[in-house]
């Protein structure tokens, strides 16, 4: 592929809707499952049906999706969810991204574009369901009224509308066009299937983005490419806080394919090249003076005493869950357990790693970009650009992962639309060095817990006191959503309420506290956001308790949790599976963990065994109750990627030292490879009575349970994070 | 042709024997693939020779073809105006518009920029283009002009990937092994496979190698189903829980 422009900068496979389609005028990019891909790309136009289906005559049915696929399968089951509905023939159906002008220049009719906190699925359900019932709605009438019978007396099957009194058929094709002047039903009207009678949704159909996948066909967004596109490599100040003061762009500018440098803001400089690897390359060369500020004596060392001391200080703590007397029924219990955890900071590292393209004109800003949240994309080029929103334009390919990374800041957004606002109508392809990338992630906030336990003479479990001293994501990036200096987010996992994150035990006397304590490192949600360090806090001291107590890890929590059926169930289902209490290979050990998150229900098992200090992972059994288990097939490919995820964040840190990053790409900072992957084994536990999340939920017990199977190997607790600081190692 | 463009050939030769040591070595503390390390050495050194012929050519030819590259890229013909040492992955993305061949890390530890240089796979992020001349590239555009080589169908029957950003490295890595070892044993895959995958994809991969291999092992996704069925389900309040306990 030679010819320098791809007419959208999507895939290649992206085709432009003419503005005559029935489509309304969009122009939106198509992904295509294999199975459908000809039918399609020979015919592009179709009829609306309504904002979530449009029907081609030759059957395709396209699907509207709103959230961002990141790998996380959610096009795939969104496409379940209207098609179950629409009735129609599933290997028909391909899905379309809308993109953020077009959901607000329709009154936000695809509603909430915004992708994390594992609520893809379960946070729009309900109006896509609707909407798929809504069209199948409305190509019966039509069908109804082109034999001019009642629409009661047809059934559908796969697309092909049949009078069973007359054995006329019609297909959704054939019909499409009629809905046109039909009226929507009432939405009240419309009664939704029972998962009972599922065909499609429910069950382990294939991904709808694989084919694109394995043959490069598929763009993300570094993949854009305009015409006339010029390439943008930037360096923000090492030192988080600090300020750019100069730099000496005649050093570098005589280079080949050199355009200009460019100062971004106040601590950020770009150069701007014909090539990315030119720009990134003179960069690396440019002189430049920082002003590091406050924090460059900043340290991982200096920033765990100051955690440290916020576990058993009195200044800006609270007390989410205050049960009894934990304080008063620990110092008379007994038998007392006490143990100090730490969890460290982790990157995202994205493998596409952050970047933006954005051509900017004087009444016109686009950007294309990777984004969990197309919708603040756009609103920061409208910032940026100075245009109104219905000049601008986000279009939201599918990203080389997100977990978080790209949800709300869009840093680079702002950056790559400020770059390109000094070249109006350049396009300007900005590209983060992997150095770039994990110098300057939003990390998971950095934590110590302090946990003390008090058993009774029987060895129960009669108070327990458990306290957070960490750095707040709300602090840094939404304040406002700490009320009167409570910020609950980061208990995520332990709270009393039913819902969400719920603690599944009952404890007599419980306390439960957070000690805000921050950094200067910026932080943000990392996939499983705070269940990763709470899970680990609670569930690996659940085990020291239990051992203290002389009980087995799996009965003692048990017999804690009679109140929480739903959290009981799960890991029951999980130690089933696994075969907890069977005989196992000499030389290995098991651990298990139990925990709740983003409205799913979780548990696992691992089996580990120890050579020296060589910790090998052999198997490991995650169970979850997400509810409604909507693609069984996606739901273990999630659990099985928050194993290799929560392995990442057993092995990496990012290190705090003259206040920066220290490992800034993979020789430094170890990723989870194959030769590291257990067997992973998935148990779907499903009671249908509540829609959780999938992808994230898992993660927060595959850490706990490997670290409470590598404890039993070696008969002393791992409290700190990485294992590289228990001096062990994972092969 | 003066002394400084010589001298910039010979920067540009030492860059080239730096940069393939971590072409190679690829991945997380392994030993390198047995075999590939020799071979590309020897190859090197035939390029280094091949470099040096160029100071022969008559000083008639101007400066700028001398800076052309020519490169076999999925059996088409393409110059190229670089500089020799532009890593191959940039010439393929920026300078020859195939982007299937992608940007991960830049110091050739994740596969994502993985190639096939004579067969062999090789991380173009650190691969001089210039020593890529007078080879055969091959990347995921051109591994199967249908998608249907047997890993891309492997891929596609155990729906391996997620974000699929890696996945062309992971292909054209399994691709090679496959080539070399037709009937690769766990351990083969474990040394081979050290393409990063922050989606963890990896126990599909295996699998898919091994369903392409035809190896008759091989795990893929291990799904147990446990708790209620659909016409069961939980009811108001959720007290009935009998068929959600193991």
């Amino acid at each position: 592929m030679s010819t320098p422009t791809v007419t959208k900068g999507l895939t290649r496979r992206h085709f432009v809707v003419g503005a005559g389609a029935a489509a309304g005028g969009l122009a939106l990019g198509f992904h295509m499952p294999a199975v459908a891909q000809s039918a399609a790309v020979s015919n592009a136009s179709g009829q609306e049906v309504n904002a979530w289906v449009v029907v081609q005559p030759d059957d395709t049915c396209v699907v509207r999706v709103a959230r961002a696929e990141m790998g996380q399968g959610t096009h795939t089951g969104l496409a379940q969810l209207v098609a179950e509905e629409l009735e129609c023939d599933w290997a028909k159906v391909v899905t379309q991204t809308v993109t953020p002008a077009q959901n607000l220049a329709r009154k936000r009719v695809w509603r909430d574009m915004s992708t994390g906190g594992s609520r893809g699925i379960r946070g729009s359900q309900d109006y896509v369901r609707q909407g798929g019932a809504a069209a199948r709605i409305m190509l019966l009438q039509a069908a109804a009224a082109e034999w001019g019978v009642s629409a009661a007396e047809l059934r559908v099957d796969k697309g092909v509308i049949e009078h069973t009194a007359s054995g006329r058929k019609l297909r959704y094709g054939q019909v499409a066009a009629a809905t046109a002047k039909l009226t929507p039903p009432d939405v009240k009207t419309i009664v939704l299937k029972q998962p009972k009678d599922w065909k499609i949704a429910g069950k382990p159909m294939k991904r709808v983005d694989t084919a694109a996948k394995v043959n490069g066909q598929v763009n993300f967004g570094i993949d854009t490419q305009l015409p006339g596109m010029q390439y943008a490599a930037i360096m923000d100040c090492p030192v988080f806080g600090g300020k750019l003061v100069s730099f000496d762009a005649a050093a570098i500018s005589a280079r080949r394919g050199i355009k200009a440098v460019v100062r971004v803001d106040g601590s950020t400089v770009a150069v701007v090249a014909d090539s990315w690897w030119r720009a990134k390359m003179a960069l690396q060369d440019l002189p430049i003076v920082w002003d590091e500020g406050a924090h460059a004596q900043e340290s991982s060392a200096n920033i765990a005493i100051r955690l440290q001391a916020g576990l058993t200080a009195s200044d800006n703590v609270f007390a989410d869950t205050a049960i009894g007397d934990a304080p008063k029924a620990i110092a008379a219990a007994s038998r007392r357990v006490e143990a100090v955890y730490g969890t460290p900071f982790v990157s995202h590292a994205c493998m596409e790693p952050m970047n933006c393209t954005a051509r900017i004109t004087a009444d016109r800003a686009e950007v294309w970009v990777s984004s969990q949240n197309a919708e603040a994309a756009l609103a920061v080029v409208s910032r940026v650009s100075g245009l109104p929103l219905d000049k601008c334009e986000a279009y939201n390919p599918p990203l080389g992962g997100g977990f978080g990374r790209r949800g709300g800041a869009q840093d680079y957004v702002r950056q790559a639309a400020t770059i390109a606002k000094q070249f109006p109508g350049v396009p300007i392809k900005l590209i983060w060095s992997r150095e770039e990338d994990m110098a300057h992630d939003f990390f998971r906030p950095i934590g110590w817990c302090k946990l003390e336990a008090g058993l009774s003479d029987k060895g129960e479990l009669d108070a327990l006191r458990l306290r957070v001293s960490g750095q707040s994501i709300n602090a840094f990036s939404s304040p406002h959503n700490i009320s009167n200096g409570r910020d609950r987010r980061q208990l995520q996992g332990y709270y009393a309420e039913a819902g969400d994150a719920q603690l599944g035990y009952t404890v007599p006397n419980l306390m439960i506290e957070y000690a805000m304590r921050n950094t200067h490192v910026p932080v943000g949600a990392w996939r499983g956001v705070n269940t990763n360090q709470n899970g680990i806090y609670l569930e690996c001291f659940m085990d020291e308790v239990a051992r203290a107590a002389g009980r087995d890890p799996l009965e003692f929590r048990r017999a804690l949790m009679a109140k929480h059926p739903k959290h009981l169930a799960v890991l029951n289902a999980a130690a089933d599976k696994a075969g907890w209490g069977k005989p196992l290979p000499a030389g290995v050990f098991r651990g298990i963990a139990q925990f709740m998150g983003y409205g799913s229900y979780t548990a696992g098992v691992a089996e580990v065994s120890l050579q020296g200090n060589d910790v090998k992972v052999h198997r490991v059994v995650l169970a979850t109750n997400c509810g409604h288990p909507l693609n069984p097939d996606q739901i273990a490919a999630q659990v099985e990627g928050s194993v290799a995820y929560g392995m990442d964040s057993l092995q990496s840190e990012s290190t705090v030292l003259n206040g920066r990053i220290t490992e800034k790409n993979f020789d430094t900072y170890p990723i989870a490879r194959m030769f590291q992957m257990p067997q992973v084994e998935t148990v779907i536990a499903p009671t249908y009575d509540f829609w959780g999340g999938v992808g994230e939920p898992t993660i927060c017990v595959v850490a706990p349970c490997i670290m409470n199977a590598i404890s039993a190997a070696r008969g002393k607790p791992v409290r700190q994070l990485p294992l590289q600081r228990e001096g062990l190692r994972i092969v | 042709m003066d002394i400084g463009f010589l001298a910039i050939k010979i920067v540009v030769v030492g860059i080239h024997r730096l940069n393939w040591g971590a072409a190679i070595g690829g991945g997380a503390g392994h030993a390198p693939q047995g075999g590939t390390s020799g071979d590309l050495l020897l190859t090197a050194v035939k390029e280094w020779l091949k470099f040096i012929s160029g100071y022969f050519l008559p000083v008639s030819i101007s400066l700028r073809k001398l800076r052309m590259l020519s490169l076999n890229v999925n059996g088409r013909d393409h110059r190229v105006d670089v500089e020799p040492e532009m890593p191959l992955l940039w010439v393929l993305r920026e300078q020859l518009g195939m982007t299937g061949t992608k940007f991960g890390c830049g110091i050739a530890q994740c596969g994502a920029c993985t190639v096939h240089l004579d067969g062999q796979p090789v991380r173009s992020c650190s691969y001089p283009a210039s020593a890529a001349q007078g080879r055969k590239v091959v990347t995921i555009e051109g591994l199967s002009p249908t998608s249907s080589h047997p890993v891309q169908m492997a891929w596609k029957a155990l729906d391996v990937p997620q974000c699929g950003y890696c996945q062309s490295g992971q292909i054209l890595a399994a691709a090679a092994l496959l080539e070399a070892k037709p009937k690769p044993t766990d351990a083969d895959i474990d040394e081979a496979m050290t393409n990063i995958c922050r989606c963890g994809t990896y126990q599909r991969v295996r699998a898919a190698i091994h369903l392409a291999a035809g190896t008759g092992k091989g795990v893929g996704s291990v799904i147990h189903l446990a708790g209620l069925s659909p016409d069961r389900a939980c009811g108001a309040g959720c007290s009935n829980m009998e068929g959600a306990k193991a």
